[in-house]
């Protein structure tokens, strides 16, 4: 029996992905060009405006167009020019900055086997942000595209690379593709910078998520109409492919373009937006998220000078009365513990001192103020105190200096730094107090980018 | 009783072939391996000529060798070179890579060189990377290969271009369905090794079956194989014991409880001091037989409330005499030591030793006697496998669990609570005693089983016959086509215009270095033609199941699209659902929320259901709360008198497929209507019954209200012909008739298509599938069937058979294809069987044997359907009307299978 034969007694509809599929046409094989490739130009000053693609030959300089896009979601906002964008990136962390393309793929998944369908690039060219979109039009094409794309970007050289979490999801997997097809994506291993690194630092835990649109939306004031759901697009491909003249396939294929085309021009915005936050973070919690930013990308000085900048002058006013907030102390530990490393004793000292003032039992501050006086300032028995002091109390810590107390006597010479104040009896005021305060604290604020919106800041001095 | 004595035999040793390294000798020779086997050479010699190679001799013949030894001498050659181990289970794979972890150990040459590791779902992330990237050789499982390693073979690269070797153990555990999923997997390999530029070499290992070749190269789809099926090594005696449990009751038939008689055995084996293995064909007669045993041994019965009574417990009597047998005296090896030990009984307490139980000896059997089967955690097979090696564990009851190569050091004897089934799995498990070329001992016990009967009949049967065949069907299309989807996915297929191989970059290359392009994997599936291969593809695009694309140069391909892997939808062992965990729920205690167990899903609602009983190795918990949902089952443990045993309730319904053409023969009064159709089955487990242990009676009730289980699934159907109809003329017989030939038709299938008879089920309905269906009665656990569903058979009656897998596997359909073949097998095993009177074997334990209904109602009691009836006999009979009711379903049978062969088309095709 031939294995068409037995195919036939084959029953499609019993099991497997087929069953709730409805059956369509069986799809005629297609010929014709394997994929497409669009350019748009966007002003990068805000003007309503739309126009159809223009040709990538002769863009036509033409200020303040811009192509119409989700709606005109985007058409108010500003675009960085291109040295701000190269400051920015380089604020950020960039490896070299100059010329940077932006990449963003839309993929059939996100499974190994997935496919990039729709990559999208964005780079500067004429004083504009210059949008290209290569487009998969038959899945045996898929090689000709990479290659096409990859000769493009091996072109723009870019310096770097930038993305939106393209460190382990889009160039891994165009890399993979790139290498099933037997091509060289050396060109994807250049320098690169990833925005959702910092966008994470920068905002996790004070929106829901870290999405593009998300953060659009409270970063840059810009909320996408009729955006397709990320989640919606792997299926949009198939169902095309299986349906390619089926007008809601089209549509929604032309909507999955725009999403990519939409994510690509918000990235310049935001990168800049997220440099200027490192810049001016606005209020503590932001410092010490920019802070720890710069401290992990290797701008160790630049971060610890920035929290400093914030901890500092906040300590030196709330001196002698207890904390504030959680936030403020969560900060000073941190940069304490950066002073520490960078050598600089005396700045880590005061502020574990502070620390264990404001909060005498506070475990934490009292290990670290108790370490310094017994090792540094050789003060056993202010240590002995501190250590004593603690909520929870190390044994071993006080039975060591209870040894070295014991062993020098009650000779013991005064510590070089004059005595330890007393801790002020500690209060359990304010954490109570604290909401009916909050008015206090907060300030209404202009947006920094201009947009009518507002937002509360922590008022550093209370 | 049979007892038969296979003598020792002496080796035979060769030299190394000279290509292999001085090093790889002395990594063997620090093992204890001096000079190979013949047998081992002629495999090395086989390999260097560039052939395949299948081995396909006994247990312990040192097969891992001709595997170990190519491998690290390729890896000697050429560090970049790999090779992947296939082991139908984890624990062999675990077991494997220790081997060879320890053949280069340290202070061999070889330290440092050779990277092993395992790729399997228990290994944790980071160890899978460093594997992937690192590791020379790579032990993995088929579902791990189907699942993660082809599905992503991009991240494979490395190691699939560097693939020298594959070596597939067990080779024999891949047959019927599971085997056919694995001959995807396998061509699916082959297609992605040719993508990355290699071409392994096959190394396969089998236990002894018919046909190793054939199955080697259905499997595989490679021809150049050489079969080393002699062996060489050295093997001691061996003493192989069939044990037929006595008849009870001579009126009925009825045989004492096999599960009985093999704990009398293991008794006689644990005081005798033979390490023994214990196979049970369930997992519920190992946890029964386990705990049984460990309380004969701490002579303590119900937890330990009543200490053994005086002569309440009859089964610790020996069930048998063992004659002295002349010359035994003389004999060696435990079947001698056991027979020498004639005087003692087992280890029961004697009477005046009665008295508070021990509590040390509970502590001690627990550690003597132990049980293994699946289902329990990784870690604790581990720890027993272990006391088994450390000679800690004395006996060990088991499912097949421990059938396949794990090491588990020397065994005495191996008794077998049951025939295995076949003969290969009867010679595999029996393999597992004597690995060190000592004595060994099998002890067969027989159950009432038709399978097992037919072998106390025919014990030749056993020894004659050669072992079965193991069969794969790649190409069954339930099973190919969800496989293809899964190769389009890993690399498209492609047919060209002319000849030319589509120009993509990979075979651009091949392409330029003038390599012939050998058959590549474009358009490449096994052994398939390729004009087939794209009707078949054609075929598939069709109907949805893949994507056809026409280049702008004219040629084909074929992708699978979807966002997700399609080889997640697939199993390749039948069943897709998560498995339940039992979690121990003590709260406030350290056990609290512990793993303890797996159930596989169609087995969550026996055992899981809330107030079930959970025996795990003897200890007993009892199930609170069962998260359907989460597949968690949460179990304290308690100490239960009983255990429980889950009812279950089958409806099936019969759905209309095709019946055979027979318009040549309408009208003909011996046509059989037979056809394939769907079943459609619901198993619904309404309720739980209480038995109490050892002596199984039924001490109460509780409801179940779980979901119930659907299955779909293909069958065969057979309708009882007119002719014989006529000659069953009350529809008593008919029912009879049909419920004893369906019976002997599913066993005789299992046994003829390899596979286990819970691979099958038949039902009973009256006449043929419509497109509304047919209700049917299926048995459950030799259920007996309602008077509504006998009523139901006699209209006329209609045998119906069908796969109990999801979506089926062409098993129904083949036994209905092999037509009049089929029915003469079946009728000459149910005229082979000795009983004259119709015993459970041949007419089944479903007919109706009600006397009144059956003799004296119709007035036919004393005539013997067989012919005369000697005036003895006669009167014999007309004092029992139930033995007469036996001779007539037993005549009945015959005439009825005699019937469906001869109304039966001839086999439409082999296969």
């Amino acid at each position: 029996m031939t294995l068409l034969g037995r195919l036939g007694h084959h029953d499609f509809g019993s099991r497997g992905a087929e069953r709730a599929r409805p059956r369509e046409r069986p799809p005629k094989a297609r010929a014709g060009p394997g994929f497409t490739v669009e350019i748009h130009d966007w002003s990068l000053a805000p003007r309503a405006g739309s126009r159809a693609p223009l040709p990538f030959a002769a863009p036509r300089v033409d200020p303040g167009r811009r192509p119409k896009l989700l709606d005109g979601s985007l058409d108010r906002l500003t675009l960085p020019s291109r040295a701000e964008l190269d400051a920015a990136l380089a604020e950020l962390g960039a490896p070299a900055s100059d010329g940077a393309v932006f990449l963003d793929t839309e993929t059939t998944g996100l499974a190994g086997g997935a496919l990039a369908f729709v990559i999208g690039l964005a780079w500067y060219a004429d004083g504009r942000l210059r949008v290209g979109q290569w487009t998969l039009a038959r899945l045996g094409a898929e090689a000709e595209m990479l290659a096409d794309l990859l000769a493009r970007l091996a072109e723009l050289r870019p310096a770097p690379l930038a993305s939106f979490n393209g460190a382990s999801f889009d160039l891994p997997l165009l890399r993979l593709r790139a290498q099933r097809h037997g091509l060289d994506g050396g060109v994807l291993a250049g320098p690169h910078l990833d925005l959702l690194t910092g966008a994470r630092r920068m905002w996790r835990g004070r929106l829901p998520d870290c999405r593009l649109a998300t953060l659009e939306r409270a970063a840059l004031a810009v909320d996408r109409r009729n955006d397709i759901p990320s989640a919606e697009i792997p299926a949009v491909f198939e169902d095309w492919l299986r349906a390619p003249e089926d007008a809601r396939a089209q549509r929604r294929l032309r909507a999955v373009c725009e999403h990519n085309h939409a994510d690509l021009v918000s990235l310049p915005a935001l990168a800049r937006h997220l440099a200027g936050l490192l810049r001016e973070p606005g209020d503590l919690d932001r410092a010490h998220r920019a802070a720890r930013h710069l401290q992990r990308s290797g701008a160790e000085a630049r971060g610890r000078e920035l929290l400093a900048a914030w901890v500092e002058p906040a300590i030196a006013q709330t001196q002698g009365s207890s904390a504030l907030a959680g936030g403020l102390r969560a900060a000073a530990f941190e940069l304490a513990s950066w002073h520490r490393r960078a050598g600089e004793l005396e700045r880590a000292a005061s502020l574990w001192r502070w620390l264990w003032r404001s909060d005498p039992r506070d475990p934490q501050a009292c290990e670290a103020w108790a370490k310094h006086l017994e090792h540094r300032r050789r003060a056993v028995a202010e240590a002995l105190r501190v250590a004593r002091s603690s909520r929870i109390p190390c044994p071993r810590r006080i039975a060591r200096l209870e040894r070295k107390l014991a062993q020098a006597g009650p000779s013991e010479p005064e510590p070089e730094a004059g005595r330890v104040d007393d801790p002020p009896t500690p209060t359990l005021e304010p954490r109570a107090a604290a909401p009916s305060r909050r008015g206090d604290l907060l300030q209404v604020v202009d947006h920094p980018e201009g947009g009518a919106r507002m937002r509360y800041r922590l008022l550093r001095s209370v | 009783m049979t007892v038969r004595r296979v003598p020792a035999r002496a080796g035979i040793h060769a030299d190394w072939p000279a290509w292999i390294d001085p090093r790889v000798r002395e990594c063997f020779a620090a093992r204890g391996v001096d000079r190979p086997y013949q047998h081992q050479v002629r495999g090395l010699e086989a390999l260097a000529e560039g052939r395949d190679l299948v081995l396909a001799t006994a247990t312990a013949s040192g097969k891992s060798l001709c595997y170990q030894a190519p491998v690290l001498q390729a890896v000697v050659d050429d560090p970049a070179a790999r090779a992947l181990f296939l082991f139908p289970t984890k624990a062999l794979a675990r077991d494997q890579v220790e081997a060879l972890r320890a053949l280069v150990g340290p202070e061999t040459p070889l330290a440092g060189c050779v990277g092993a590791g395992t790729y399997d779902g228990d290994t944790p992330p980071d160890q899978r990377r460093a594997a992937r990237a690192r590791a020379q050789v790579i032990a993995t499982n088929p579902d791990m290969l189907h699942r993660a390693v082809l599905p992503h073979h991009d991240r494979w690269a490395g190691f699939l271009s560097g693939l020298r070797y594959v070596v597939i153990d067990e080779l024999h555990s891949y047959r019927g369905v599971f085997g056919s999923h694995v001959a995807n997997v396998l061509r699916r390999l082959w297609r992605v090794c040719s993508f990355h530029g290699s071409r392994p070499q096959l190394i396969t290992c089998s236990a002894t079956i018919a046909n190793p070749r054939e199955l080697a190269e259905g499997l595989c789809a490679r021809r150049e194989f050489e079969i080393i099926d002699e062996s060489t090594a050295p093997v001691g005696p061996r003493d192989f014991v069939i044990l037929n449990p006595a008849v009870v009751d001579p009126l009925t038939g009825v045989r004492r409880d096999y599960l009985k008689v093999t704990r009398a055995v293991l008794a006689r084996m644990r005081a005798a001091e033979v390490t023994t293995l214990a196979f049970c064909r369930t997992r519920k007669a190992v946890e029964l037989l386990t705990r049984y045993l460990r309380e004969d041994e701490a002579g303590v019965r119900e937890g330990g409330r009543s200490p053994l009574g005086a002569g309440g417990d009859r089964a610790g009597a020996p069930p048998m005499k063992m004659k002295q047998k002349p010359g035994a005296a003389r004999a060696v090896g435990p079947w001698a030591r056991l027979q020498q030990s004639h005087g003692r009984s087992g280890f029961r307490r004697e009477p005046e030793q009665q008295g508070p139980v021990d509590a040390g000896a509970v502590e001690r059997a627990r550690r003597s006697i132990r049980g293994y089967r699946g289902g329990y955690l990784p870690e604790h097979r581990r720890e027993i496998e272990d006391a088994l090696r450390r000679g800690e564990a004395k006996i060990v009851t088991s499912t097949n669990a421990l059938e396949l190569g794990m090491d588990i050091g020397g065994l005495d004897a191996v008794v077998l609570a049951g025939y295995p089934g076949t003969r290969a799995a009867t010679w595999q498990r029996s393999g597992r005693a004597g690995r060190r070329n000592s004595a060994a001992l099998t002890v067969l016990v027989l159950s009432s089983r038709p399978l097992d009967q037919f072998v106390a009949a025919a014990p030749e049967f056993l020894f004659a016959e050669p072992p079965e065949h193991a069969r794969v069907d790649p190409e069954n299309p339930e099973i190919l086509v969800p496989h293809l989807r899964c190769a389009a996915y890993e690399l498209p297929f492609g047919f060209p215009v002319s000849k030319r191989v589509i120009p993509a970059a990979p075979d651009e290359t091949l392409a330029d270095h003038g390599q012939p392009p050998a058959p590549s994997w474009w358009c490449a599936w096994g052994e398939v033609e390729e004009s087939e291969l794209a009707g078949a593809l054609d075929y598939l695009a069709e109907h949805g199941a893949l994507l056809r694309e026409q280049d702008p140069d004219g040629g084909l391909r074929y992708y699978a699209i979807g966002s997700s892997f399609p080889a997640d939808a697939v199993d390749l062992r039948g069943s897709i659902e998560e498995n339940f965990t039992v979690v121990e729920d003590a709260l406030g205690r350290a056990e609290h929320g512990r793993i303890l167990a797996e159930v596989d899903f169609e087995d969550g609602p026996l055992y899981l259901h809330p107030g079930a009983i959970y025996p795990l190795e003897g200890r007993t918990f009892e199930v609170r709360r069962l998260d359907w949902d989460a597949r968690k089952a949460y179990v304290r443990e308690v100490r239960a008198s009983y255990y429980t045993e889950a009812v279950c309730k089958l409806r099936v319904r019969m759905l209309e497929g095709s019946a055979d053409n027979t318009e040549h023969r309408r009208g003909d009064p011996r046509a059989v209507l037979a056809g394939t159709g769907y079943a459609h089955v619901v198993r619904a487990v309404p309720g739980f019954k209480k038995l109490r242990f050892r002596s199984h009676e039924n001490v109460g009730f509780g409801p179940i209200k779980l979901p119930d289980l659907e299955l779909h699934t293909v069958a065969a159907f057979w309708g009882l012909p007119d002719a014989l109809l006529a000659q069953l003329g009350d529809p008593y017989r008919r029912s009879n008739a049909a419920l004893a030939a369906a019976h002997a038709i599913h066993h005789v299938a299992a046994m003829v298509l390899m596979c286990e008879p819970g691979d099958l089920r038949h039902a009973v309905a009256s006449g043929p599938p419509g497109p509304e269906g047919v209700a049917a009665w299926a048995p459950v656990g030799g259920g007996k069937p309602t008077a509504e569903a006998r009523l139901e058979a006699s209209g006329r009656p209609t045998i119906y058979l069908y796969d109990d897998l999801p979506g089926g596997a062409g098993l129904a359909t083949r036994v209905h294809a092999l037509g009049r073949d089929f029915f003469a097998h079946v009728l000459a095993v149910a005229q082979g069987c000795g009983c004259a009177n119709g015993c459970p074997t041949c007419i089944g334990t479903e007919v109706a044997l009600d006397p009144l209904a059956a003799g004296a109602g119709r007035g036919a009691g004393i005539l013997d359907p067989a012919g005369v009836v000697s005036e003895a006999e006669r009167e014999r009979l007309e004092s029992s009307p139930e033995l007469v009711a036996r001779r007539h379903a037993r005549a009945d049978l015959l005439a009825t299978l005699e019937a469906l062969r001869e109304g039966s088309e001839a086999a439409s095709w082999s296969g």
